[in-house]
């Protein structure tokens, strides 16, 4: 930067400064300005200078700190602001003495980044992935999307500078078009050398081949410069502009390039002059007028200057003068000086300067401006942000045309769905590191800057601050606001570092508020799932998703920072350390969560919090999404120093690198690590910090919620669990403090992460003592309404941990038999005798909270019941403490309990309910009726797990034994069923007659309105409350009719009346009516409910995943988010009803054959139909049971398939396009149909992991050869994405060996499309029925779907066609023998028609012209189906082996060929179209492919648009050549017709220029030479001459029509043209125009 | 240790004859021929053989297994010819053009070898 000799250093002082704040600004260009002096970047550390713009920061009155570093930072011991001040001068002597120096100094190399710079987890990705990502098709794509990405990048100086990009581009495009076809790739690698320049991403691999096939005669610098060359031009420009210089050299560069490619490659000299002038024009266009670009570019371009000698400079001014025309000169200069007066009318500054240095700084300051504004208003004048804002985009339309609103302003969380791409997930979360936040966490926005009025040099100087003087801001001793620029997270952990205690408590406190305010953020932005923006809070603006990510990410190294604060010897810092440990553990957000999920109903089990990743897709199972879940960070590399550590020696091997790896996977484990285990146990032994106790614990609940690794490391870490049993479990006292409350939860915790945990309590007392309350007190009435509110609070809060805990044992099977001693404490909470009492006191939700967690107990303490039918109950008891319950207890229990239910007669229920005010005159509060729904809910839980244990089972042998008990019991069922009535629970109107039923609101409907309620805890309850209703009901009818076909007797029993022979019928069937409203009032439900889960997977290993904190930053919190949960209530609440309604066994009887009442009736099943797909989609971890249950019980149910059949039966008959076949399926038939597709989906979706095979086979080596892996130990083993799994059977065990489910190895959450995977496995041990069931299931669900029309969401519908044309060809390539049948055949056939269909219709509600935007973000044209896009990355090598296929054995298959067909379908992407063709040439078969008629969807599909893509079209030309399409013609199959149409129309019928022509008359002229070759081709020849795309006659390519003499002369013109003189070739046209003629 | 010795890979064992020919049932006039201890060389120069005979309507080939010595080739013909036809034509095409081959091969050389004799004989 210093090589300007001509510029005086006073000139240029001002710009240079504001243009390096600028770099700073953008870290990610500062690649490009490799050559500017003094930036060291440090591995490791991103660059400590980025947010540099600022207002003036106080102004330090003493001595900067000195600022403790990490040692890991490297070598300078210096005061660190001098770093900064290399830069930044702070005074004119600065400036020159630097100025000097720098002519000297070196350029320091930086070291190539890779894309992302906020995240390393690139960096953490394996090998092989990064390797996928940059093949060239992504390139492609990248290239392709380029521009808008670039332009938000760079903001206003960028639409400058992309527009020069564009051109270069363009240029090379065309130099790429002047070449031949083995150029293309170096047209590719340019584009893509100057797109990593420009945003300082070098993929070396293509760059580097790329310009190597280019050889460059103009000059000698070797290749790899040209890399660097590009983007140096404006650089070169601005220089010589102000040299009065009318061309720069930068045109050189390029033009070296392209025009000796050009020369270099083709054959035709002559079309180069005009191809060149265009090209040159472009170049010219901004270096004439345009001297305002990047310095980035020009700090390089200088260079290179200085090496180009002075003749060689001439020569080529001299060269670009001589081949522009001065008119489009001048056209060019006046497009650049408009461009010039609006860039300077955004940019008042650049006005203000006149030399072209300054220009370039002004520019600078823009984009400084702009690219902040989005994150944080940063130092400059307002007019410099605006051009940001939406608004003024509109009106600037030429520079902010493409410019992508998101990344423009990151800050505004927007709906992630349609923008799944890791690119703009790394703008929001880049922006995130410029955003300043003030002490209380929130964003600072406005600085107070008080603009100073002087010259604009201090102005920069006075603004800019580097990290140095973050810790120079003293509370104490400076004046002004030192903390109102707010800091960056970068900041903050930068004053962790810091040597005076008070600024690391400072840091760490911002740090807990900042992380507190995005937890809360995100819980709101989870929740609300709003239109954010719309919102007037500022606060909501924030990105919190993108705050938290980048806070727990790799960059700024959290986990190192808080590890060595913990390690504080000042009580504030670890105080305040311990509260951000406990923020980044999420703990309050994950307990809440836990609380809820705990409520519902079908898993006892817990999930682990640990982040976790889903692996890659595989090919045998079709590239199915939804592999097994793996842990971000490996367990085993948690503790790195197993036993070994101390003697060895090997430290060196050990880098804290290693352990900030790991905690960049995953935060925990990196704390973990690093040890912070005992250092939690030394705070708590030796320091016992009462404050910091209660958030300690805290830290260790969270901890244990990882991952069983940690909960399994807090139990093993010595000592630990004894502290704390001794200091806050073993109490004599009964006071309770918060942090009791918490140990007791973290034993809960323990126990439940494994069995083993259970019984260490147990028999260590630690149980008993945790448990004390209930031990000791005996609580009554009146002490609870005498103690102070405070205190009952606490106490009802210990009571529900305390209870939990023993529910946690007894679901292990353990301490049921404490329930006597418990009984006494319980029972005054488990009758609702005294309610008023209690709710006249104002208690009633703290009282409730007990009881509904009294209730839970009691319900798991009757899952202990033993059978009561079942032979072996005797025998059932294992050991002392295990056992079950005794059925002598449950009497009095379900007693009481069903006072709870007696919802009419009990006045204080009824009124909590209604909402009446009651006799006393207090108001009910809105809490009160949740409450009291979830006291209910738990009640019901317990009578149906009684009644499961009554419930007869199938395969149980009755035996009779306690009659007395049977008597009784059924009569305790009939008196529940009448209570239902009588309660008007259920409001069965049938049952009037009887006088039972009580007419008005029954208290299902209630529930349901209350479903709709806003306030969430109230529709959580009601829903659970009436899952839990829907089961008892369900169970006590089955036990009624149990008892009706088993006792006929009845007269013994039937104490009560005649009603209870009504109630025999059966609850569900009189209430029939009443809940079909329900069914589809939670159907609507989940219909809009089941697309939460679709995005949150989108990244990947390393983007925002399940896991730590609300998920992670999923986007709407995915599983995490409290919205999930009610959708699962909302699931179950349908499973439960779809067992009362079915979906189809009611109408499958009243089928009548009529076509119009079928499609009339099929709208209700399919609506039950989407909402089972919906559920399926909703499933997460912990319901695998219940999804078998699903696919059994309603899914794959025999009825339910031959209701599939009839729908394929009328859909056939209805339309008429398809061919209508036999339709033979028998009842065997759909039996062996639902046996295969259960066992498959089960194998295929629930099998769990088995531990892999390496890890196994490491232990042994652990063992054998511990010498050799010593080395290994400790460096950080790769998580393989691929290992062999082993299928397990998944069992329903009641004894559990832990009572919580990990993510990692397991495939729930399924994927939209997991109905493909009969078709899409391919699995050598599977039969051949799986994909024949699953061809008829699939087609059975499509036509269902697609018989009625008005259907918007349904889960089948929207998985995208690619996906169900990809399983299709995944069936040929598992089993070819498969489609022998005529049936299956058939089966397939309509499968391809519909889809076919479908296709279509796509296509044409695709508009014709595709917008602008749209072209930037990757669509192209109009192509529908994005194999590799949507599927798999390397789809291409998947078309090849089902080519391959195709060719060895298919005998040309006419249904395979219909298949391979549609990769030649004018909708799929350009690559795989490309791939196809070029496959089945090489393989010689491309007349195998059947003719046009017969292809899947309509012709015009495989025709329209015409062909325009180069590369294809020399694919067609070539395979015309080689004589493969030879047969193809006489055959007239698909792709002689596509050749036919696409060539003949791009030669006679397409309006191209430039390029495009040369390629025209390139392809004509081989033709013709191929002619003069092969006198057999003039058939085929004069076939092309005489095509005529017909667009109005129902078939294209009618080839034989007269043509008129007038257009046939004309196309022959057209071909002499192309020949170029060429006698032999005109010759040659003379024999066509014969043969025509 | 456990691979196959060497010359499984040629050596076509007792009792199995080197060309099997199977008629496909379903197809008219198909047929799939299983050549033993044969690979991509002859496959890939049959079918290219057999994709110029007009009457031939489908040939291809694949090699099973890679340690499967043997490879199957998929012949389906027009009612003009058949399968067995088709493919005995192709031999003997085959073998007819390599026999060519061969001969000019020779001649060549001979002429070159006599020419450099009769260098260097001046």
């Amino acid at each position: 930067m210093a090589n300007e000799p001509n510029s005086s250093s006073s000139n240029k002082r001002f710009p240079k400064e504001i243009r390096l704040s600028g770099m700073k600004n953008e870290p990610e260009k500062i690649a490009a300005v490799s050559s500017l002096v003094g930036r060291i970047i440090e591995k490791g550390f991103a660059p400590a200078t980025q947010n540099p713009h600022s207002l003036a920061p106080p102004q330090p009155t003493v001595l900067p700190f000195p600022v403790a570093r990490h040692r890991s930072d490297g070598p300078h011991w210096a005061p660190l602001s001098h770093e900064g001040r290399e830069e930044e001068p702070a005074n004119d002597e600065a400036d020159m003495n630097l100025d000097h120096q720098s002519a000297f100094a070196k350029p320091l190399k930086r070291k190539p980044k890779k894309d992302l710079d906020f995240s390393k987890w690139r960096e953490l990705l394996p090998e092989d992935l990064v390797h996928k990502k940059m093949n060239p098709n992504y390139l492609q794509t990248l290239v392709g999307k380029r521009k808008g990405e670039d332009r938000s990048s760079l903001v206003s100086n960028g639409s400058r500078i992309s527009n020069q990009v564009e051109d270069m581009e363009q240029s090379h495009i065309i130099s790429s078009d002047v070449l031949n076809g083995a150029s293309k790739d170096t047209g590719g690698g340019l584009l893509i050398t100057e797109t990593s320049n420009f945003k300082a991403e070098r993929m070396d691999v293509d760059v580097e081949t790329a310009p190597r096939k280019t050889e460059n005669r103009w000059d000698s610098c070797p290749h790899e410069n040209m890399e660097s060359d590009m983007p140096s031009n404006s650089r070169d420009s601005t220089q010589l502009v102000s040299h009065d210089n009318r061309i720069s050299s930068s045109l050189e560069d390029i033009k070296h390039s392209s025009i000796d490619s050009s020369h270099v490659f083709s054959r035709a000299p002559k079309d180069i002059g005009a191809n060149k002038l265009v090209l040159e024009g472009r170049n010219f266009k901004p270096e004439e007028e345009g001297p305002l670009s990047s310095t980035d570019i020009d700090a390089e371009n200088r260079a290179l200057l200085q090496r180009m000698s002075r003749e060689e400079i001439e020569e080529a001014q001299a060269e670009i003068t001589k081949q522009i025309k001065p008119s489009l000169l001048e056209k060019l200069k006046e497009r650049g000086r408009k461009k010039l007066e609006k860039e300077s009318g955004n940019l008042p500054l650049q006005n203000a300067s006149s030399s072209p240095d300054a220009l370039s700084g002004g520019n600078d300051l823009s984009k400084i401006s702009n690219s902040s504004s989005s994150a944080v208003k940063c130092g400059e004048d307002d007019s410099l942000r605006k051009p940001s804002s939406a608004d003024e985009k509109k009106e600037d339309k030429n520079r902010y045309d493409e410019m992508d609103l998101k990344s423009s302003t990151p800050m505004v969380s927007r709906p992630v769905v349609g923008s799944s791409s890791w690119k703009s997930w790394s703008d929001r979360v880049e922006a995130v590191r410029a955003l300043r936040f003030s002490l209380h966490g929130t964003v600072v926005r406005e600085y107070p800057t008080q603009l100073p009025t002087e010259t604009n040099s201090t102005i920069a100087n006075s603004f800019l601050y580097n990290i140095g003087n973050v810790t120079e801001r003293d509370f104490l001793r400076t004046e002004g606001d030192p903390g109102g620029a707010g800091y960056t997270i970068k900041d903050a952990m930068e004053l962790t570092r810091s040597t005076i205690p008070g600024q690391r408590a400072l840091a760490l406190q911002l740090l807990a508020s900042v992380l507190d305010q995005a937890l809360h953020g995100l819980l709101v932005q989870n929740d609300g799932g709003r239109e954010i923006g719309r919102s007037n809070y500022p606060d909501e603006l924030v990105d919190w998703q993108a705050v938290w990510s980048y806070a727990l990410g790799p960059e700024p190294q959290l986990a190192l920072s808080l590890r060595m604060a913990l390690d504080d010897n000042h009580v504030s810092v670890v105080l305040a350390c311990a509260r951000v440990i406990q923020r980044v553990l999420s703990y309050e957000m994950n307990e809440q969560f836990f609380d809820l999920t705990k409520l519902l109903t079908a898993s006892v089990k817990d999930m682990y919090t640990a982040p976790v990743f889903r692996s890659r897709p595989e090919f045998n199972v079709g590239f199915l999404k939804g592999g097994y879940w793996k842990y971000s960070a490996k367990p085993s590399n948690m503790f790195p120093f197993k036993d070994n550590d101390v003697d060895d020696g090997n430290d060196e091997d050990h880098t804290i690198q290693d352990d900030v790896t790991l905690a960049a996977q995953d935060v925990v484990a990196g704390l973990i690590r690093m040890g912070i285990l005992p250092r939690l146990r030394f705070l708590l032994e030796v320091d016992q910090i009462i404050a910091a106790d209660e958030c300690l614990l805290s830290i260790l609940v969270a901890l244990a919620r990882h991952s069983p690794t940690c909960a399994n490391a807090i139990v093993k870490c010595p000592r630990l669990l004894e502290t704390i049993v001794n200091r806050f479990i073993k109490k004599s006292t009964m006071d309770i403090s918060h942090a009791d409350l918490k140990s007791v939860c973290l034993l809960r915790v323990l126990a439940q992460s494994d069995r083993n945990n259970c019984v260490y309590l147990i028999e260590h007392g630690i149980f008993q003592n945790a448990l004390r309350h209930l031990y000791m007190h005996s609580f009554s009435l009146e002490r609870w309404l005498t103690t102070d509110r405070e205190q009952c609070k606490m106490i009802s809060t210990m009571l529900v941990g305390q209870l939990s805990l023993w529910e946690v044992c007894i679901n292990y099977g353990y301490c049921l038999t404490s329930f006597s001693d418990f009984f006494p404490a319980m029972s005054f909470w488990l009758s609702p005798l005294t309610l008023d009492r209690i709710m006249k006191a104002d208690l009633f939700v703290e009282f409730s909270s007990v009881t509904r967690q009294a209730y839970l107990v009691l319900g798991a303490l009757s899952a202990r019941l033993p059978n009561f039918y079942s032979v072996e109950q005797a025998q059932d008891q294992i050991g002392d403490d295990l056992g079950n319950w005794s059925w002598n207890h449950v009497f009095p229990m379900v007693d009481t309990a069903l006072k709870w239910v007696s919802l009419k007669t009990d006045i204080c229920i009824s009124s909590v309910l209604n909402r009446h005010v009651t006799s006393a005159g207090f108001v009910i509060q809105n809490s009160y009726r949740s409450s009291l729904i979830w006291v209910i809910s738990a009640v019901l839980r317990m009578l149906s797990r009684v009644f499961e244990k009554i419930a007869p089972q199938e395969g149980v042998t009755y035996i009779k034994k306690n009659n007395i008990h049977i008597s009784r019991l059924t009569e305790l069922v009939f008196h529940v069923g009448l209570l239902i009535f009588e309660n008007g629970i259920l409001n069965a109107s049938e049952v009037d007659k009887a006088g039972l039923a009580i007419r008005g609101h029954s208290f299902v409907q209630t529930l349901c309105s209350l479903r709709n309620d806003s306030d969430y805890e109230t529709s959580l309850s009601s829903g659970c409350c009436l899952h839990e209703l829907l089961q008892t009901i369900i169970l006590v009818d089955k036990i009624m009719w149990s008892v009706k076909a088993e006792n006929k007797k009845l007269g013994s029993i039937d104490g009560i009346g005649k009603e209870v022979v009504e109630l025999l019928d059966g609850l569900t069937k009189w209430s029939q009516n009443e809940l079909k409203p329900v069914l589809l009032m939670f159907m609507e439900h989940i219909a809009s409910e089941w697309y939460i889960h679709d995005s949150f997977e989108m990244f990947g290993r390393g983007g925002p995943a399940p896991g730590v904190g609300l998920g992670w930053g999923a986007p709407k919190g995915g599983f995490w988010s409290r919205t999930a949960i009610l959708c699962q209530v909302d699931a179950r609440v349908i499973t439960c009803l779809l067992q009362v309604l079915p979906i189809e066994v009611q109408e499958i009887d009243k089928l009548s054959h009529q076509d119009d009442e079928f499609l009339v009736s099929v709208a209700i099943p399919l609506q039950k139909l989407n909402a089972v797909f919906g559920i399926c989609l909703v499933l997460g971890p912990r319901d695998s049971l219940m999804f078998e249950s699903i696919l059994s019980c309603v899914l794959l149910r025999v009825p339910f398939m031959k209701y599939l059949g009839l729908c394929v039966h009328h859909f056939l008959r209805k339309n008429k396009g398809m061919e209508y076949f036999c339709w033979v399926y028998k009842e065997d038939d759909y039996q062996k149909f639902s046996e295969v597709l259960n066992t498959h989906f089960r194998n295929r979706w629930l099998s769990r992991k088995t531990k892999s095979l390496d890890k196994a086979h490491n232990a042994v080596d652990n063992k054998s050869n511990p010498r050799q892996n010593q080395t290994k130990v400790g460096n950080l083993d790769t998580i393989y994405e691929e290992t062999v799994d082993a299928p397990s059977s998944s069992a329903g065990n009641m004894q559990y060996i832990t009572l919580q489910i990990e993510w990692a190895n397991q495939r729930l959450p399924l994927p939209v499309h997991w109905f493909l995977s009969p078709l899409a496995t391919v699995d050598a041990t599977e039969s051949i029925d799986v994909a024949r069931s699953g061809l008829f299931f699939l087609l059975g669900l499509e036509t269902m779907s697609s018989l009625c029309s008005e259907n918007p969401s349904s889960p089948i519908l929207q998985v995208p066609l690619v996906w169900k044309l990809h399983a299709l060809s995944m069936v040929f390539l598992k089993r070819n023998d498969i489609l022998e049948e005529k049936q299956t055949r058939d089966t397939f056939k309509t499968l391809q028609d519909i889809y076919g269909q479908r296709l279509d219709k796509l296509r044409q509600r695709r508009p014709v012209v595709v917008l602008e935007n749209e072209k930037s973000s990757g669509v192209y044209g109009r192509e529908i189906l994005y194999f590799i896009k949507e599927v798999h990355e390397s789809y291409g090598s998947f078309i090849e082996i089902l080519i391959e296929q195709f060719s060895a054995v298919s005998y040309g298959d006419v249904l395979f060929g219909r298949q391979l067909g549609v990769y030649l379908h004018r909708t799929v992407e350009v690559p795989v179209r490309l791939l196809a063709w070029k496959a089945l040439s090489n393989a010689h078969i491309l007349e195998l492919l059947p003719p046009i008629n017969d292809c899947i969807g309509e012709i015009e599909g495989y025709l329209i648009p015409f062909e325009d893509n180069e590369e294809i079209l020399e694919a067609y030309l070539k395979s015309w050549v080689s004589g493969d399409l030879d047969r193809a013609a006489t055959r007239g199959s698909l792709s002689f017709t596509v050749t036919l149409h696409h060539l003949s129309s791009f030669l006679f019928f397409s309006e191209v220029g430039g390029e495009k022509l040369f390629l025209k008359k390139r392809l004509a002229k081989s033709l013709l030479r191929d002619f003069s070759r092969k006198t057999q081709h003039q058939g085929m020849l004069l076939k092309l001459i005489r095509y005529e795309p017909l667009m109005s006659r129902d078939g294209f390519g009618v080839e034989d029509i007269a043509l008129d003499a007038q257009e046939v002369t004309r196309r022959l013109e057209f071909i002499c043209e192309a020949c170029d003189g060429s006698s032999s070739l005109l010759a040659e046209v003379d024999k066509l125009k014969s043969a025509l003629l | 240790m456990n691979a196959p010795d060497r010359y499984e890979r040629f050596v076509v064992p007792e009792g199995t004859k080197k060309v099997s020919y199977e008629r496909d049932t379903k197809i008219i006039n198909a047929a799939s021929f299983t050549i033993e201890r044969e690979e991509h060389t002859v496959g890939n120069v049959l079918r290219m053989q057999l994709h110029r005979d007009p009457n031939v309507l489908f040939a291809g080939y694949k090699l099973p297994h890679p340690l499967q010595y043997k490879i199957i080739v998929r012949i389906q013909t027009t009612s003009q010819s058949s399968p067995m036809q088709a493919y005995n034509q192709a031999i003997n095409d085959l073998d007819k053009e390599l026999n060519h081959l061969k001969d000019i091969f020779e001649t060549y050389n001979q002429a070159v070898n006599y020419a450099s004799l009769s260098n260097h004989s001046y």
